[in-house]
């Protein structure tokens, strides 16, 4: 009995270690995502990051005799370039969003604010890309103007209806402060000081970042540059879906066929016929599609990228064949009695019958075509508005001004709605696993 | 009119019996194309091409008999390297990961409780893509700056180069894997909980508990379960382009170049359409064979 006990506790034991064997990377992951883009190489590697900051900016303009557009304008170049040097020179400090406050006679009259990686979007793929970032610089060519429409501000030269923070000292308001005396930096308004606090929920904003980065490092390519991250989920949807369509689909037609209409004999020279492409390496035969769809003029595109699906796989051809031959008989020889044709037979008697096996094919061609490859990387790996997240994945952690943060971010973005899809439908995977597996 | 009555009843049946005929075959049609298409014609061409030192402006080019697969087995040491280090990726896989979800089934058939939560963790492995688990890893090698590197130093052994080491590459690409899980261990859970209670009980009397249980009982009876996924495993180690791809390119210093990739390299970078022709008809038969093995094994079984 002890032994018994004992056997149970060594495999509680390491059930939970293998758990968190499998859930730890993970976890690393996603902190590795929601850190920001110095943090992330810091070493040691914190596992649980630090806090994001949140500071406030008050800059007071009573004494100014500018008015309207002028007023206007100034507090845009002002609040560009306290938000784009904050990040740019105080990227240690792990400063997660920038608000700065326009005021006038006491009164609030200009709010803006940046999350952190939005304006390192813009410093390092965007507006400011490759540029020092100093007042000369930040103002040059009215770029400002265009960074503070895309962040987005309120303005109202009789007062905004906010409440302004209160100032709060420390180490790190002192170098703000010696660092906005410094004249490259120095606004025109006068810089009262700032509120600091720190914000968890910053962290999650990072993701919206991670989403948009793509429209600004192939911001060449006009697809890309508009969708961001969802021009490739496009692409990944469109292999599913027509994927699913045609091992769902095509291999249950042809295993109807297999299992209801032709003579065993027929059947099983068929069925071998299918059965023997199992065999062939996709590697080996990928030169001769390559060629042939060269030959067919498609060379790139989603011909290329999906004219392979079009074929039935016969691992599901096998696994439809043998649910149909266990349907009962009775039911297809009353159907062809009555007179019905054989594709009513098949989509309105047989089909209904089948949806626990259409589920099991189902579920392993979604999982199979989600982690698809390497076809995509050799017919679409020049042409970033055809990738598939995967494919998008690879190239974006080979290119060099990709931060980790990001690529794991990416990572997360594309691992998060699998790993819900899989909890939810947990019970329904063992039950197809139950279905499709015991051969013992 | 009589006549033209019974001429026409006797078309139509005949035109029925021929759609009877006809029926079946306008069901398979499109799968047998597709199959033809995308599948044996290729093969076919692939075999074809290995026969010719093929030229790209004037196809195929000069028929060479079998001298790109003398050349390849004999001249070239990326080839036999290739298959080497195939070899080596294959045993890490079976000595270092191919046992862990036969492990993890074993244990979670003797949890009773949140057996339903480890098995949706368990699923976890399976849906994430690949490339996600690569990139995720290569983040953990990163000499500078990943988690690997930072717990050997913790535990006082010197930092490695990892990805980028010839001695280390494969260990760090078959590394991943002991975390097991995927749908295998649900198969093999399947299978164990599939082993009828009689012989349980037959064995507890005999006094057989524990490991002896494990030893006597559950793995003999799962054998032919493990060993067709030996032959699946050996399938698909034998293919495995994407992993070594991804993480290094098949280096550094070719360490993790697989036949895979030396076929793919022959086309993509030296237009060695031959030779890659030659490469994968050679891949082609080793498959050939373990399947055919596989299949004995299944037809074995079945008796």
């Amino acid at each position: 009995m002890g032994k018994i006990f004992n056997l149970k506790t060594v495999a509680y034991i390491f059930s939970i270690l293998f758990s968190f064997l499998i859930l730890f990377p993970l976890a690393y992951m996603a902190s590795s995502a929601v850190k920001d883009d110095i943090s992330v190489y810091e070493m040691p590697p914190k596992i649980i990051p630090e806090s994001p900051k949140s500071i406030s900016f008050l800059v007071d303009y009573s004494g100014q005799d500018l008015v309207g557009s002028h007023l206007f304008d100034q507090l845009k170049a002002d609040c560009a370039l306290m938000m784009f040097s904050t990040v740019y020179q105080f990227d240690k400090d792990s400063v997660g969003e920038i608000k700065f406050y326009g005021i006038k006679d006491g009164k609030p009259i200009f709010y803006s604010r940046a999350h952190r990686m939005e304006l390192r979007l813009e410093l390092d793929y965007g507006i400011y890309k490759r540029m020092s970032i100093q007042k000369s610089t930040i103002i040059l060519n009215d770029k400002y103007k265009t960074a503070i429409e895309k962040i987005g501000y309120q303005f109202d030269e009789n007062g905004l209806n906010i409440s302004i923070p209160k100032l709060s000292e420390g180490a790190l308001e002192d170098k703000l402060i010696s660092h906005f005396h410094n004249e490259n930096y120095q606004t025109e308004g006068t810089y009262l000081g700032s509120y600091i606090t720190s914000d968890i929920k910053l962290m999650l904003e990072n993701f919206k970042a991670y989403v948009t980065m793509p429209s600004y490092v192939y911001s060449d390519y006009p697809t890309i540059n508009k969708y961001g991250f969802f021009a490739f989920f496009f692409n990944t949807l469109l292999g599913l879906v027509i994927a699913l369509a045609t091992q769902v689909g095509l291999c249950a037609l042809t295993a109807y066929a297999l299992s209801k209409l032709f003579s065993p004999r027929i059947s099983q020279v068929l069925l071998l016929f299918f059965i023997a492409t199992l065999m062939i390496p996709f590697i080996s035969i990928f030169v001769p599609l390559l060629k042939m769809f060269n030959g067919l003029n498609i060379k790139e595109g989603y011909l290329a990228m999906f004219l392979v699906h079009l074929y039935p796989d016969a691992f599901f051809i096998t696994i439809y064949k043998g649910f149909f031959d266990q349907l009962p008989q009775s039911l297809f020889d009353a159907a062809k009695i009555d007179g019905s044709p054989e594709w009513y037979t098949f989509s309105r008697i047989c089909i209904p019958l089948s949806t626990p096996i259409i589920s099991v094919v189902a579920m392993n061609t979604f999982v199979k075509e989600w982690g698809n490859f390497f076809w995509y990387f050799a017919v679409a790996n020049n042409t970033p508005k055809y990738w598939t997240i995967n494919l998008a994945i690879y190239e974006m952690s080979l290119n060099p001004v990709m931060k980790d943060n990001a690529t794991m971010g990416i990572a997360v973005v594309m691992t998060i709605p699998v790993i819900l899809l899989a909890l939810i439908f947990s019970n329904k995977i063992k039950e197809s696993i139950a279905l499709s597996g015991i051969k013992e | 009119m009589r006549a033209s009555i019974i001429i026409n009843s006797g078309l139509n049946r005949r035109s029925l019996l021929l759609k009877n005929k006809i029926t079946p075959w306008l069901f398979v049609l499109p799968g047998i194309l597709g199959t033809v298409f995308l599948r044996y014609i290729p093969i076919f061409q692939a075999i074809y091409y290995s026969f010719f030192q093929y030229d790209i402006v004037n196809p195929p080019g000069k028929f060479v008999g079998l001298d790109n697969y003398f050349s390849i087995i004999t001249k070239d040491s990326y080839f036999i390297q290739s298959w080497i280090n195939t070899i080596i990726f294959l045993l890490l896989s079976l000595l270092m990961t191919f046992m862990i979800p036969i492990i993890q089934a074993i244990f979670l058939n003797e949890v009773v409780r949140g057996r339903s939560i480890f098995s949706a963790i368990y699923i976890i492995p399976a849906v994430i893509p690949g490339t996600v688990y690569i990139v995720l890893w290569k983040w953990i090698w990163n000499p500078q700056y990943g988690l690997a590197n930072y717990l050997i130093g913790r535990m006082g052994m010197p930092m490695q180069s990892w990805l980028s080491d010839p001695s280390w590459v494969k260990f760090c690409i078959v590394f991943p894997g002991i975390i097991g899980g995927g749908f295998m261990v649900l198969y093999y859970l399947a299978a164990i909980m599939s082993i009828p209670g009689e012989i349980y009980e037959a064995g507890l009397l005999e006094g057989c508990t524990g490991i002896k249980k494990v030893w006597y009982i559950i793995l003999p009876n799962i054998r032919f379960l493990i060993s067709i996924n030996v032959i699946l495993t050996i399938i698909g180690v034998m293919q495995e382009f994407d992993k070594p791809y991804q993480y290094t390119q098949g280096g550094p210093a070719a360490a993790a170049y697989t036949v895979g990739i030396y076929i793919y390299d022959q086309y993509f970078s030296y237009m060695q359409i031959g030779k890659s022709a030659s490469a994968s008809v050679l891949l082609f038969i080793v498959v050939l064979i373990m399947t055919i093995i596989q299949q004995r094994m299944n037809a074995k079984k079945e008796e």
